[in-house]
């Protein structure tokens, strides 16, 4: 009976094509507007490292100005970074399972060969924990340990891209980079990593692409090695050497913990605010205690990582859908209007009330899922287009089968619940009654 | 055809009637909201920036290498890129208006930390720093060449003498007052005089509200990053960026040439966002008018279609053709505008949803009889066709007997 | 009040050419009471569309009330509907989504006549055919005969100076027809020329005279009550006039 309906179906959306391209287009294109604007959505909104979202924390303490907060319109809240001589206490305290200290740099590659051209490359200038402690893959090699750390071995985990560009893609562990004067063994070469959003780093770009090689944190001083990202500094300090900028008030260092379990987190502040309270003791931390923790969902919260524009968006394109559901009553209505004849002529011959109320959502679901199908079509359309507009990752415009059969469950959904009122109509139409002509 | 009896039969068939008037509804509320958004990010991105865009190229370079002496690479540099022709001027700066990137101060009147400061940009450039961007004083003096002197990284110079702001920093500092010549603190309380004023200059952050504070200082900043300044003849910007590349390269090889890129380009890429969602809300904009003028098109003709036998009674009875075509558009219109009025209840529920929420800006009214005014013209074209068609239904459908 | 002289229609389609009427002499007088009869096919639709100006002639003439109706334009012909003419359907042709009241207006509303006399014209064209009670009602709340009264209380309240009608009885039973009938016959003995399309021969007889037509011309005519005050009864196809009879 099913198939007889499907068949039925068809037969009649190809009766009226327009009516019928005119119904489908109506679903599709709401449907299009809505999965875009919604995958955007979703994948701002996901959770990237799911696994270990709840033991991972940011750490924040507020070293600021006694006299003004921070962020005027949030005065709660600490700076997002930490300076680097409170980075350098936190390392050597080690209070949690693992540990990231962590900022952006650049630096320049010299040529292997005299005829290349040397280039500037991004790097993470980190802990060696950053490897374990947010699961990054590696085809090649491995990261540092802490003794690396500790003795501040000028070794190099290289991104895939990078890999690609200096050494074809090959096995490349063991070969040596001069950067800075000096020469760097590469120790590693990391898999395509994309986390969407970018949550060890939202402060310089929650889409941004990924580093391009890891050094150890530790090099910092003794390559002299800037940051490429965001500082802040209040204090009016006499700064003439790279020692003094390290001693400085300004927060650059971005710092993360990885705890064992979720519940330790307040065992951990407490360590935070034994440490601030100490540093008060010597004159710095001038404003009250004010430490937080944040873990990665909550993070990306703060940094209000899901754009305001892509909340309009989706708050739009459901309003556009709705529209596009009262077109399809409409359509629907008059397309059945229309069937007057067939239907009481097939009352006439026996149908009951509810078979021609089947064989109606029948059709309007047959007409739903088409409209899915060609809705998802416009959906990668639209992503494409979101893609191109906002040079966005891959990661951020990708339909995954999530998103794809939730989609073809709203299309299908939505068409049988407009469907519902016309079909509706159509079964109470009397055997024979328009039989007669008038 | 009278106003009441078609009410009257309008009301007698309420469904059709109702759906399109709720779906004009919504639709009235998405497209004036969203176009409310699109032309404020076009006039965001159309504004002002007191700089010569499209004539302008950045160069980022770094050296590398114990011994680089950054001071003749720049120098160097600059002297080159000058002579290249269709080159007006060169300027090393320590930012780049309208990219993104940018240093941040905060200035006072008076040397008291307790005051608040004003934010502003910071710029450092030389006496050409002006003419490289094409940005105007309006009142006071350039740089002298003496004032300029080269700052390096790791140094820590003391507030210079003479400094250049913008209009609306001195706006922010002095109200109505005159700056011209008045001193101001930087958060080390060191002091700095005004001596020129510049009408509009844009600073690095495009979403900032204080995008139009900027403060100049006089100087050659040489970091491990530099960025060159490029100001070129008109049309002549897109030849010359390879041959500053090349050239640049060429030079010197113990100085990579990052990028050359075009100021447009920079400028884009801070504007990306609010392009962005002026084209998707325009896309949307379209696609809601376009699917709503065609179910009036599909509806309408569909209803002339049923309607054929009552046309053409009408006919025999003596209505003239745009009697017929009066009594379409007529429906169609009180339609139109029972949509229009539920739309207008609407479209203030979601702008008000739209401000609280999003914390978007407040709909400007004059949009909605804007909005009202195009759709009832779209409506009346849609409808049009079919209730051509209506009339030239002819008289003789009367006496048929099917 | 009604001339026509040789008219000529043909409805040509790609393929084929119907000649629907092919030398059509017919003449009414006014105050005339005629029926005009024939099988299917024999042209008595498109005699009464011509008649009505609902369809447009390929050759001969045609006077209404004195007019040359070949040089009007599609507007007048409208208006020449709208005021001289008045239609009876064999579907009645009422509006369904009208009350009986708005029914009846939908002419006058075309004259752009005031609300008044309009009014007052609908009240009494209801009357007459006795549904002045049931104004307010939807025409699907009313029987055959009822909905076909309504329709003629629609064709009168313009005051047409012709009824043209169309099978008016054909969906209607036994009794409905009787009472259809008696009201047409009473409009009649008020003095309005009625002109009345029908194959059923019993009804044609109730006419005064009866107009019978084979392919497209008139092949007969049978004088059923002769009018005492009007014996001139043109010939057709150029015959002797005939004698009235009895």
């Amino acid at each position: 009976m099913f198939n007889y309906n499907v068949k039925l179906a068809l037969k009649s959306m190809r009766r009226n094509p327009i009516m019928t391209a005119l119904m489908v287009a109506a679903i599709a294109v709401g449907i299009g507007i809505s999965i875009t604007t919604l995958t955007v959505y979703y994948m701002m909104n996901g959770n990237p490292i799911p696994e270990k979202s709840d033991v991972l924390f940011a750490v924040t303490m507020d070293s600021w100005n006694p006299l003004r907060p921070f962020d005027q319109d949030n005065p709660e809240r600490a700076p997002h970074q930490v300076t680097y001589h409170d980075a350098e206490r936190l390392i050597a305290i080690a209070a949690g399972k693992r540990q990231a200290a962590m900022f952006e740099s650049s630096l320049i590659i010299e040529p292997v060969n005299q005829d290349d051209l040397p280039f500037e490359a991004g790097a993470r200038v980190t802990t060696g924990d950053f490897f374990s402690m947010f699961n990054v893959p590696f085809i090649y090699g491995s990261g540092w340990d802490r003794s690396a750390d500790a003795g501040a071995e000028p070794v190099v985990v290289l991104s895939k891209q990078l890999n690609e560009r200096l050494f074809g893609g090959e096995d490349s562990v063991g070969k040596r980079l001069i950067m800075q004067n000096t020469q760097f063994q590469v120790i590693g070469v990391i898999d395509t990593w994309e986390p969407t959003p970018r949550f060890y780093d939202p402060i310089n770009g929650a889409f941004q692409e990924i580093n391009e090689m890891f050094i150890p944190y530790s090099l910092t001083r003794s390559l002299e090695l800037i940051s490429a990202g965001s500082d802040w500094g209040w204090k009016s300090e006499e700064i003439t050497s790279f020692e003094q900028w390290l001693n400085s008030e300004s927060a650059w260092i971005q710092y993360m913990v990885e705890l064992e379990s979720p519940r330790d987190r307040d065992a951990y502040l407490a360590h935070i605010d034994a440490y601030v309270s100490e540093q008060k003791r010597l004159g710095r931390f001038e404003r009250p205690l004010n430490n937080y923790v944040y873990d990665v969902m909550e993070w990306m919260e703060y940094h209000e990582v899901v754009a305001n524009d892509s909340k309009v968006l989706v708050g739009l394109s459901f309003l556009f859908l709705m529209v596009c559901l009262l077109s399809t009553i409409a359509l629907l209505l008059t397309k059945f209007v229309g069937k007057q004849g067939e239907t009481s002529l097939r009352r006439a011959l026996g149908a009951s009330r509810k078979i021609i109320f089947k064989q109606q959502i029948v059709e309007v679901a047959v007409i739903g899922f088409s409209g899915g199908l060609v809705g998802l079509l416009l959906a990668g359309l639209g992503l494409q287009g979101i893609q191109y507009l906002y040079d966005s990752p891959d990661g951020l415009v990708t339909l995954d089968w999530v998103m794809m059969l939730t989609a073809i469950g709203i299309a299908i959904t939505s068409s049988m619940i407009a469907g519902l009122y016309p079909a509706w109509r159509v079964c109470k139409i009397p055997p024979a009654a328009q039989l007669k002509t008038q | 055809m009278g106003f009441r009896p078609m009410l009257s039969s309008l009301m007698r068939n309420k469904t059709g009637p109702i759906l399109v008037a709720l779906q004009i509804a919504v639709t009235l509320a998405i497209v004036i909201n969203s176009l409310f958004i699109v032309i404020q990010r076009v006039e965001k991105i159309n504004r002002d920036s007191g700089i010569d865009v499209n004539n302008v190229i950045v160069t980022y370079v770094r050296g590398f290498g114990d011994d680089f002496d950054v001071a003749s690479s720049i120098t160097n540099d600059i002297d080159l890129i000058r002579s290249i022709p269709g080159v007006v001027t060169a300027a090393v700066s320590n930012q780049v208006p309208l990219s993104g990137s940018g240093s941040g101060n905060g200035l006072r009147i008076v040397p008291d930390e307790t005051v608040e400061a004003v934010s502003t940009a910071r710029y450092r450039w030389g006496v050409e720093g002006l003419d490289a961007l094409g940005v105007e004083l309006s009142r006071g003096r350039n740089f002298f060449a003496e004032e300029v002197n080269f700052v390096f990284p790791a140094s820590d110079p003391p507030a210079p003498a003479s400094i250049l702001i913008t209009q609306a920093l001195a706006d922010d500092l002095f109200g109505d007052e005159d700056a011209l010549g008045k001193t101001v603190y930087w958060g080390s309380m060191e002091p700095s005089t005004i001596v020129g004023i510049i009408g509009v200059m844009h600073g690095s952050w495009v979403g900032w509200d204080k995008l139009g504070n900027s403060v100049i200082q006089p100087g050659t900043q040489a970091d491990t990053t530099n960025k060159y300044i490029i100001r070129v003849e008109p049309g002549m910007r897109d030849k010359l960026m390879p041959i500053i590349e090349q050239e640049l390269g060429e030079s010197n090889r113990r100085r990579v040439v990052k990028s050359v890129k075009s100021l447009e380009e920079l400028a884009a890429r801070s504007y990306r966002r609010d392009r962005g969602m002026a084209i998707i809300l325009s896309v949307v904009i379209t696609l809601l008018v376009g699917l709503t003028a065609l179910v009036i098109v599909g509806l309408s003709s569909f209803h002339v279609t049923q309607r054929t036998k009552q046309i053409g009674t009408r006919r025999a009875l003596g209505a003239k053709r745009i009697d017929i075509i009066r009594q379409f558009m007529l429906e169609n219109w009180l339609i139109t505008t029972a949509g229009a009025v539920l739309g207008v209840v609407l479209t203030v529920a979601v702008a008000y949803w739209m401000e609280t929420s999003f914390g978007l800006e407040r709909l400007d009214w004059r949009f909605l009889p804007a909005g009202i005014a195009i759709l009832w013209v779209l409506s009346s074209l849609a409808v049009f066709e079919p209730a051509r068609r209506a009339a030239s239904v002819p008289p003789a459908v009367a006496t048929r007997s099917v | 009040m009604l001339q026509m002289t040789h008219i000529q229609k043909t409805y040509r389609t790609e393929l084929v050419e119907t000649h629907a009427l092919r030398d059509m002499t017919v003449s009414v007088t006014a105050g005339e009471f005629v029926a005009v009869t024939g099988s299917s096919g024999s042209g008595k639709t498109t005699f009464l569309n011509i008649a009505g100006l609902l369809e447009s002639f390929q050759q001969g003439t045609y006077l209404l009330d004195g007019e040359d109706v070949s040089a009007l334009s599609d507007d007048d012909r409208s208006t020449y509907r709208n005021q001289k003419i008045g239609f009876i359907f064999q579907s009645f042709n009422l509006i369904p989504d009208l009350d009986l009241f708005e029914n009846v207006d939908v002419p006058l509303r075309y004259r752009r006549l005031p609300a008044s006399e309009r009014k007052q014209r609908i009240e009494h064209a209801l009357e007459t055919v006795g549904l002045a009670s049931r104004m307010k009602h939807l025409p699907s709340q009313l029987s055959g005969g009822q909905q076909q009264r309504v329709a003629i209380a629609r064709a009168l309240a313009g005051d047409p100076k012709i009824l043209l009608a169309d099978e008016p009885t054909g969906n209607l039973d036994t009794t409905m027809a009787y009472q259809v009938m008696e009201l047409l016959e009473q409009i009649h003995a008020d003095g309005t020329t009625i002109v009345m399309v029908t194959h059923d021969p019993d009804l044609a007889d109730r006419a005064e005279r009866n107009i019978q037509l084979v392919d497209g011309r008139v092949s007969a005519e049978e004088v059923t009550h002769p009018q005492a005050e009007n014996p001139q009864l043109l010939d057709l196809n150029g015959s002797e006039p005939l004698a009235a009879q009895a």
